[in-house]
């Protein structure tokens, strides 16, 4: 007899509980949830009503002006950051006669500059540097570009990440998210003569999580 | 619901005092010989409460602190207050001023994020930016943000993940996930939240109020993403450490007992910044913005990548996109 009763009362207990579930389950899965785009239809975009704008974030900053893929911003500018820079300080004669004086002044001058993008065939300094004109870097057809637009030149071959970096989803903001836009440029990240990220040690540890864990 | 409202009283009930956790580091807290729950005990024990608390010698600023009422519905000089009593108290005890913050969601805007799976490299100066920025406890490492590395062969696997790596990264053949509050749009926590204490702002940052959690930890189980963070000891931070710029709703000082979790850093977010993780990445994996603006970066990511959201089925709606190139 007991079990009995016992047995129908668990029955209705899990009758219960499971009612109870499925309508969690149901409402998580059918429920007439919103979607976030749906939100970001509803909401016509008023640009002038914002009074957000980064432009404190900014203001210690240097700066230029850029067009690319129809999109206005500003990139770091470069120029002022090459410690080399200006090149013409000793690219004043043509780059035979300094090479001639080589021998004299022992090492190479730009000792440090290996190139490990792309291979020989693709690529050698004057790809990129005007032997004539160092100051300025030059694209395929010969067009002048100076160091601050020096991603017009990585364009030529990387159109993707071009386009990419002009949209947004490649590269990254300087000062915040709000207007005025600027960016770092692709020699902010990359090094134009050896271009892939370094590797390196992760700069935080967690000691703690695995008993972190456990106590949850 | 009365199922609700005895589990609400259990939980209240539940918590002894604690005693607050003495060692090291900088209280964070007013000092707290009986705190909000054991009050409310007491005060359901009969007439003892005020004996309690003017025993206990409680000045007039820390009896309004003690019962002060949910931000999330307090009046703005009622929050003005709050902030007022905070940071007097912080220079009190440290003689260090903080700049708490009651700033509001900006117009016009719904926060989003996005992360860039074959972007990042594993260095993790997000989780260091974060942990500095958000005034986390430095004790027991409490960290929102998680990398995960995980191998190509395997795709997006968090069992097989790994989030403890020690070694050099990027590895040859692994990639780099990180999760972190994805702010969903229905966000679970909230729902299932019995004092609100928990709740979604206009722009879309789930915050918490520390002075009206619980501490019942229903959000930590309803998070499908690992997402929020329980302080199990009194956090600490080295006095010289803590970041004095603060918002109430963002990395202001915690205490014991309270849950927290990331906010998208409140604290800058609203003033046109972005959240420190963002800021730290040196690999540009991370995207910050407004998605109701269609000259964002963010917009331009969700409208031309191939763009996908964890457990999406779970229909939580979270507002962190994830994509490859
Ligand atoms: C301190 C003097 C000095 C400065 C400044 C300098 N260079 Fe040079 N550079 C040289 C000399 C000398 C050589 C030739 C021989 C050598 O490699 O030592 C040279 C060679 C070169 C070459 C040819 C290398 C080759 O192997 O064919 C390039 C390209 C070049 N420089 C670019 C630049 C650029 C670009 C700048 C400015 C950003 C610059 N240099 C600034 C001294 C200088
Ligand atoms: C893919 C195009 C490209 C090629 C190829 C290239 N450079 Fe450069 N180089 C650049 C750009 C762009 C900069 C400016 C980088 C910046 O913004 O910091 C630069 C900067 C420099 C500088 C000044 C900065 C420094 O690191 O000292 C020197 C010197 C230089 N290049 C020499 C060379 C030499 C020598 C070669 C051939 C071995 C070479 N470059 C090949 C694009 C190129
Ligand atoms: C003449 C064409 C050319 C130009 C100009 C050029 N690149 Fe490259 N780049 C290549 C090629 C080819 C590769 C190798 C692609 C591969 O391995 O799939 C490459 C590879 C790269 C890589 C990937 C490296 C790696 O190992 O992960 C990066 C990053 C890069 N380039 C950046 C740049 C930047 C920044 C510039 C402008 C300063 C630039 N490139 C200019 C042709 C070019
Ligand atoms: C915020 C830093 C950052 C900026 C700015 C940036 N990149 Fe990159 N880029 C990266 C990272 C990180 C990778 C992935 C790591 C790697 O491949 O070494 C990468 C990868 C690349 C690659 C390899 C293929 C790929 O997509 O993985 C190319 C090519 C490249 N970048 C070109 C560019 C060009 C061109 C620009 C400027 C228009 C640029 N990058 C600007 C960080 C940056």
């Amino acid at each position: 007899m007991k079990t009995w009763v016992s047995s129908i009362l668990i029955i209705v207990v899990v009758l219960l509980a499971g009612s109870l579930l499925s309508n969690l389950i149901m409402n998580n899965h059918h429920g007439n949830h919103k979607s976030v785009f749906k939100t970001i239809e509803s909401k016509p975009y008023e640009p002038d009503s914002i009074p957000m704008s980064s432009v404190k974030h900014l203001a210690y900053l240097d700066t230029v002006s850029v067009t690319a893929e129809g999109r206005h911003f500003a990139i770091l500018n470069r120029e002022n950051e090459i410690t080399s820079f200006k090149c013409s300080e000793c690219h004043n004669e043509p780059l035979e006669e300094l090479k001639a004086l080589k021998p004299k002044m022992g090492k190479k001058s730009h000792w440090n500059i290996e190139l490990q993008h792309a291979n020989a065939e693709t690529m050698n300094c004057n790809t990129c540097h005007s032997e004539n004109n160092m100051d300025e870097l030059h694209t395929f057809t010969g067009a002048r570009v100076s160091f601050n637009n020096s991603y017009k030149l990585c364009s030529q071959c990387h159109q993707q990440e071009y386009k990419d970096w002009a949209g947004g989803a490649h590269g990254k903001r300087v000062g915040g998210w709000a207007k005025p836009v600027v960016k770092r440029t692709c020699t902010n990240c990359h090094n134009p003569h050896s271009p892939s990220f370094p590797h390196k040690y992760p700069s935080r540890i967690n000691t703690r999580m695995v008993e972190q864990r456990a106590k949850k | 619901m009365i199922i609700d409202s005895i589990k609400k009283l259990q939980n209240l009930f539940n918590q002894s005092a604690e005693k607050v956790d003495e060692s090291g580091g900088v209280k964070q807290v007013f000092e707290k010989p009986i705190d909000r729950r054991s009050s409310l005990k007491a005060m359901a024990g009969g007439f003892v409460a005020s004996a309690a608390l003017s025993g206990a010698g409680c000045s007039d600023a820390k009896w309004q602190e003690y019962f002060k009422g949910n931000y999330k519905v307090m009046t703005d000089e009622e929050r003005k207050a709050t902030i007022a009593r905070l940071s007097a108290n912080y220079e009190e005890r440290t003689g260090h001023k903080v700049n708490i913050s009651d700033k509001k969601p900006n117009e016009n805007t719904l926060f989003g994020y996005a992360f860039n799976v074959s972007k990042c490299q594993g260095y993790g100066d997000c989780i260091s930016a974060c942990v500095e920025e958000n005034n986390q406890d430095r004790d027991t490492e409490m960290q929102y943000i998680r990398i995960h590395e995980m191998n190509k062969k395997n795709g997006i696997n968090f069992e097989m993940a790994d989030d403890t790596f020690t070694h050099q990264v990027p590895q040859e053949g692994n990639f780099y996930l990180g999760t972190q509050c994805f702010h969903c749009d229905n966000p679970p926590c909230v729902k299932v939240c019995p004092v609100e204490a928990t709740w979604q702002e206009t722009d879309g940052i789930v915050v918490i109020d520390y002075d009206w959690c619980v501490g019942c930890r229903y959000c930590l189980a309803a998070c499908p993403y690992d997402g929020r963070r329980f302080n199990w000891k009194q956090p600490t931070v080295p006095e010289p450490e803590v970041n004095k710029e603060q918002h109430y709703l963002g990395n202001r000082l915690r205490k014991k007992g309270v849950m927290e979790k990331c906010t998208f850093c409140v604290q800058r977010s609203r003033e046109g910044k972005n959240p420190a993780c963002v800021e730290a990445c040196p690999t540009g994996a991370r995207t910050f913005g407004n998605i109701l603006d269609p000259e964002s970066e963010i917009r331009y990511i969700l409208e031309n990548k191939k763009v996908f959201r964890l457990k999406e089925d779970l229909g939580t709606e979270p507002k962190f996109w994830y994509y490859m190139d």
